[in-house]
């Protein structure tokens, strides 16, 4: 049995091979020898399109020039895995820089098509699936016709995302037949059937894959983080496609909280009814798979229905791994999944073989660091979107274990200890400061807890150290006056804010907007100073609201804590933009739904990919103030109604980072959250 | 044909009649100012300018484009390819599944 299993698994490492190999052609002998990646060159290889593979490109990549490969979407089929453009970029002036350059370099493009991206991709990650081990008691009977099901979910998908689709590929056609000019039938959509059988051929193998596996993916969750699953061309994800289905078999089986999905579908009307339809075409850019792109009455709908399944489907996955949940496991494959983030990284940023073949297999939003060295900020992301998102993964995985080993409740081998010392030094480079500060704070509550058990003695000793440091900064540090720091966000947001009156300067050239002369502003007809109706309430409400002597009110304590965590200017850029209704301050426009947000209401950042810096406003984007507060009392009843410390600590830990960091546009992130919410009955039966 | 003529020639109201056009050897394609000339060519590497919409879908319904992967039928290649793959794991799913 055992040596079968060898000979299994020894059979699937030779088909990820050999997809790699096959798919990108490496086998393929050109037609006319390469030559070497230089400027002079460049014409050559414009003139020869679907000639080389990545291989022989990367062979000419000399000392000279820096080389990078980035895909190019719209590649035909038999283009697929081969060059399609080669540009030489000349230095670039440093943006605020004094003469100083970014070195010229050689940037090539390599083909890439949908179709075969779905095909190439979703078998390396199908492979890659099955090695998760199958349970022997949980077996899960899945109706065939849910996958049919599921395959008409993404055809509305691709009928929905009709300007995103449309931009990289040239035969995109949604319709299962049309008619000639003559009215003869034609019925060689072959775009479509492709795209349709591939979808029902990927959730068919994975219904069968899962079925004896569902137990066992609980202790697997960790490697969403390292496997990131996107698409390289189009705006899907596996875990999307994967989760979105086990959803479905939820419903089917009737395991699903009716009072919460009545509550999903009466907003959801809200959403459809409320939603306008334009021609606009939203650049997902990093956020790609998990996004909407297009503006249209049915993406909406394929969002409201799919954000609905994928989180029913993950909590449907959560309770069939009760049984089986494991904290060795899961807590091995924490480690395993974010130390191999780090390594693969660091392999990535040294080899541009790497770097492209990490970006493609591993499904990532964005390519890997090119470089080992820090970027500005001080961060370093490697393979990951968001060097944020990953240092809060990091410290997650950190403060998880350090509260079992605090717990006494597992012990880390010599391995796992150095993998735990990796994992440090990746946060360390994500820079991501509160993310660290939180950790050691937490765990450091943990410890004092566990060992004195008293919680006044705690908070007092918190409210000295919090006091003595804020008397510290006050007397020595403060850089700003008090009138500012309470009002930084709303000040970078008049800043952020197109406006078309015409200000008088004072001698030093500073205008009314520039000095924040608020008051002014308030009293300025609106369609001049365009102040967007949540910047005008929060602007009204610190000019007009209610004044305690000496007592700081929220709003101004909101804009003091912003610019103590480096939000001010991100959160202020959000109010500029955001411009809602009151139907659509209560509802939301949608999950995933950015369009609106970027493009209704005019500012000085329309333009570029400006997340609002903040889960908690991203969802107030998405599902207006009802839905964050809907959210937050649910989260707040799983924090009170936990029977242990540990998924407190996590919950806590969690709502101090999601405030200031956009993770939760992650799917890796929102997982984690789910699995956090859930890890009392995982900790409860174990 | 039409809805390739669609993506290389774009969108029109007129419904060509080619059996028509092809069949007068004296029909003459009055130039459109409206409509932007468009390069296409066949399989022999042959170009022509076409200068409306109704040259333009008359010459695309004689083979031409303006896009070389058009002569290659990629999509159906794959449509295939993903159909005997998917084909061949039924069939293997069908065996194992028999033989326990």
């Amino acid at each position: 049995m055992k040596n079968n299993l060898n000979k299994t698994n020894k059979l699937k490492i030779f088909f990820l091979l050999a997809v790699i190999f096959a798919s990108f052609k490496f086998y393929k002998i050109p037609d006319v020898p390469p030559r070497p990646l230089t400027p002079e060159n460049a014409s050559f290889y414009q003139e020869y399109p679907c000639t080389f593979t990545i291989v022989d490109l990367i062979g000419q990549v000399g000392n000279d020039y820096k080389v990078e490969f980035y895909s190019n979407a719209e590649g035909p089929t038999e283009c697929f895995g081969l060059n399609s453009w080669v540009e030489y970029q000349p230095p670039q002036l440093v943006e605020n820089g004094w003469k100083e350059f970014k070195p010229d370099k050689i940037k090539v493009w390599i083909s890439k098509n949908m179709h075969m991206d779905l095909l190439v991709q979703s078998i390396f990650w199908l492979i890659l699936f099955s090695f998760i081990p199958k349970t022997k008691q949980k077996k899960l009977y899945i109706n065939n016709a849910l996958v049919l099901v599921s395959t008409l979910i993404f055809y509305l998908h691709l009928y929905g995302e009709k300007y995103f689709y449309k931009s990289i590929s040239r035969d995109y056609d949604i319709e299962l037949f049309s008619y000639e000019f003559s009215g003869e039938l034609y019925t060689e959509n072959y775009f479509l059937y492709g795209y349709l059988l591939s979808i029902f051929a990927i959730v068919f193998v994975f219904k069968d894959l899962v079925e004896h596996r569902i137990g066992n993916l609980i202790n697997y969750l960790p490697y969403v983080f390292l496997i990131y699953g996107t698409f390289s061309t189009l705006n899907l994800n596996i875990y999307l496609i994967f989760f979105s289905f086990l959803g479905l078999v939820a419903i089917k089986s009737k395991k699903l909280n009716l009072k919460i999905s009545l509550f999903y579908l009466g907003i959801s009307t809200v959403w459809v009814f409320n939603y306008t339809e334009s021609e606009i075409l939203f650049d997902v850019d990093k956020l790609r798979g998990f996004i909407n792109s297009s503006q249209t009455i049915s993406s909406l709908i394929y969002w409201v229905v799919i954000y609905f399944l994928f989180i029913v489907g993950i909590n449907f996955t959560i309770n069939q791994g009760i049984e089986n949940f494991d904290k060795k496991i899961i807590i091995r494959n924490f480690l395993i999944s974010s130390s191999g983030i780090l390594f693969i990284g660091i392999i990535s940023s040294f080899s541009i073989f790497a770097n492209y073949l990490t970006f493609y297999f591993f499904g990532l939003n964005k390519f890997p660091m090119r470089s080992f060295q820090s970027i500005e900020g001080n961060t370093w992301r490697g393979i990951a979107p968001s060097a944020e998102g990953m240092g809060e993964f990091f410290a997650f995985v950190l403060l998880f274990i350090l509260l079992f080993l605090i717990s006494a409740k597992i012990k880390l081998n010599k391995y796992e200890l150095a993998l735990f010392v990796v994992v440090f030094y990746g946060l360390v480079r994500t820079n991501n400061f509160a993310a660290l500060i939180s950790l050691l704070i937490l765990a450091l509550t943990f410890f004092l807890f566990k060992r004195f058990g008293n919680a006044k003695k705690i908070f007092l000793f918190y409210l000295i150290i919090s006091t003595a440091l804020s008397a510290l900064y006050i007397t020595r540090y403060q850089e700003f006056s008090y009138q500012y720091l309470s009002s930084a966000v709303i000040y970078e947001g008049v800043q952020a804010t197109e406006m078309s009156y015409n200000f008088v300067a004072n001698q030093y050239g500073q205008t009314d907007q520039k000095l924040g002369n608020y008051r002014l502003l308030l009293d300025l007809p609106n369609e001049q100073t365009n102040l967007s109706s949540s910047l005008r309430y929060v602007t009204k409400n610190y000019d007009d609201g209610p004044n305690l002597k000496g007592i700081p009110s929220l709003n101004s304590l909101v804009n003091i804590s912003a610019y103590f965590v480096n939000r001010a200017e991100k959160w202020g850029i959000f109010l500029a933009k955001y411009d809602p209704t009151i139907v659509e301050f209560l509802f939301g426009y949608g999950p995933q739904q950015f369009n609106e947000y970027y493009f209704g209401h005019n500012s000085k950042y329309n333009f570029g990919l400006f997340l609002p810096h903040s889960s908690l406003f991203n969802y107030l984007i998405f599902f207006g103030l009802f839905g964050v507060l809907g959210m937050s009392i649910f989260i707040l009843l799983k924090f009170k109604n936990s029977k242990s410390l540990v998924p407190k600590y996590l919950i806590i830990f969690f709502m101090l980072n999601l405030i200031k960091s956009d993770a939760l546009l992650y799917i890796p992130n929102l997982v984690l959250l789910i699995f956090v919410l859930n890890i009392d009955k995982l900790l409860k039966d174990n | 044909m039409h809805k390739r003529t669609e993506t290389i020639c774009g969108e029109s109201s007129i419904v060509p009649n080619f059996e028509e056009i092809g069949n007068n050897p004296n029909f003459v394609f009055n130039a459109d100012p409206n409509f932007e000339p468009l390069t296409l060519f066949n399989e022999n590497g042959n170009t022509v300018l076409v200068n409306s919409w109704l040259e333009c879908a008359n010459y695309v319904n004689g083979g031409w484009t303006n896009y070389f992967s058009d002569y290659f039928n990629g999509e159906f290649i794959y449509f295939t390819l993903v159909s005997v793959s998917f084909l061949i794991y039924l069939i293997r799913k069908r065996i194992i599944y028999s033989e326990e």
